[in-house]
């Protein structure tokens, strides 16, 4: 069930462990309606063409620097996304979602209408901490401005039937962000199935 | 000579991408200093470390300074130019980047006042988070610790004297009371940014990096960060505020 209004204040309000956490929180307006506006960050890690090897998500052994570039972009400046350019940012709100709830981000189709397409990986689970990292990838065939601080996307929340598993004590990998994170693929479990596989077949 | 043309060559291909006031503060150094303050503009600036130094600046009115990332705290001051730089292993943590208050200061007793005054506890804490040698530092410990005895178990003051501690004369100076920052702690150590319910802005940045302060040194590095963005958040909130003024008033 979506959370309405209300009830995302006054989660806002409860003890630390079951707060839902949103800061900044820049306009009191960000927040309507049962979502929540987030904004664009400051950090984005560029993705760059490397001239040394593929990406492997089996090895993730290169040096992340060969093939990505992280710059700020403050608010009041601006950064071009090119077309089938992939960018990583991050939302500006530092978030917490409660153990009872889960988010889904949603884009902003006036963006979208511009080519942009805001996140792919649209899941927030219950517990999760940090600044979400978004995926943003121009599909038009003309350069778009990204401008932090602007409102990027949508957070949905929804209840569940029972309290979750705190995604910290699960293992996630991405808890705790202020910034864009990149992929940590290599940490999926499967990798060593995978990788015996792997060496089967050499 | 060719060597003095090559100098020349390599000293303009960096020095024109600089501020002009920081050229032309490089144009009055001799050249090993001015090869000294190229190499540090050349190695990029820590976010956390430009944020806290506008912000002191701001804080004590000074023009803007040019910091840069270095080997180690140095001031070159010409006025109204000041170029620093401060040790760029220590450049994500906001503490320590307070350090710049004290070597802003130097021994200038009006500037120390006025840091005393804005800065509080935060202005022996900064150096001393920062490991910034002071003569001038060591000289407020006395009226510092006798100031804030109240917190002496929370902070540590026996650490604190023997790493600071100096023979250089005293120097007293009224200290500011310690604000209330035992929620900021409670949330750095478990793991957020420093926030109030309700999306409401953080009360200042002292409670916020007197609670960075007690975090363990082991989980140091990952509060640092939350720290700075909760501190970064609240300058943003007091810009966005100020503006979505000024835009209302125009519409008005």
């Amino acid at each position: 069930m979506v959370v309405n209004e209300e009830a995302l204040w006054e989660h806002m309000e409860r003890p630390l462990a079951e707060r839902l956490i949103v800061t900044p929180l820049l306009s009191r307006d960000q927040l309507r309606g049962g979502s929540v506006d987030v904004r664009l960050g400051q950090e984005f890690i560029l993705m760059k063409r490397s001239y040394k090897a593929p990406i492997d998500p089996l090895l993730m052994e290169q040096d992340p620097e060969d093939y990505q570039e992280r710059v700020r972009v403050p608010v009041g400046d601006k950064m071009i996304l090119h077309p089938n350019q992939l960018v990583l940012g991050a939302t500006l709100e530092f978030l917490q979602v409660p153990p009872d709830l889960m988010a889904y981000v949603i884009g902003r189709s006036s963006w979208g209408r511009l080519g942009l397409i805001v996140a792919t990986a649209i899941m927030v689970s219950p517990g999760y901490r940090g600044s979400l990292t978004l995926e943003l990838a121009n599909l038009g065939d003309t350069p778009v401005y990204l401008y932090p601080g602007t409102r990027i996307a949508q957070l949905v929340f929804h209840t569940l039937t029972e309290a979750g598993g705190r995604y910290p004590q699960e293992g996630g990998k991405y808890t705790g962000p202020v910034g864009p994170e990149f992929s940590k693929l290599s940490l999926d479990r499967d990798w060593a199935v995978i990788r015996a596989f792997s060496e089967q077949h050499s | 000579m060719w060597q003095d043309q090559a100098w020349r060559e390599w000293f303009q291909r960096f020095e024109k991408r600089l501020p002009r006031e920081v050229s032309r503060a490089l144009a009055a150094m001799p050249r090993n200093e001015q090869a000294a303050w190229l190499r540090h503009a050349e190695r990029p600036l820590h976010p956390v470390a430009a944020g806290v130094a506008a912000w002191l600046s701001r804080l004590v009115e000074a023009k803007p300074w040019y910091v840069f990332a270095g080997d180690r705290w140095t001031i070159w001051e010409r006025p109204p130019v000041v170029l620093m730089s401060y040790p760029e292993h220590l450049g994500q943590d906001p503490l320590a980047m307070c350090a710049l208050g004290a070597l802003w200061a130097q021994s200038d007793d009006q500037r120390w006042a006025l840091l005393v005054e804005r800065l509080g506890p935060l202005t022996i804490l900064g150096p001393w988070q920062g490991q910034l040698e002071s003569v001038e530092v060591s000289r407020r410990l006395d009226s510092f610790c006798e100031a804030y005895a109240a917190w002496d178990a929370a902070w540590n003051f026996r650490q604190l004297k023997e790493e600071l501690k100096s023979a250089a004369p005293a120097c007293a100076e009224r200290w500011p009371p310690v604000p209330d920052y035992s929620a900021y702690r409670e949330q750095l150590l478990y793991g957020v940014v420093p926030h109030e319910v309700s999306g409401r802005p953080i009360h200042g940045e002292w409670p916020v990096l007197l609670a960075l302060l007690e975090v363990p040194d082991e989980a140091r590095h990952v509060a640092a960060p939350l720290a700075y963005k909760a501190l970064e958040s609240l300058w943003l909130t007091q810009a966005w505020e100020r503006y979505a003024r000024g835009e209302a008033g125009r519409e008005g």
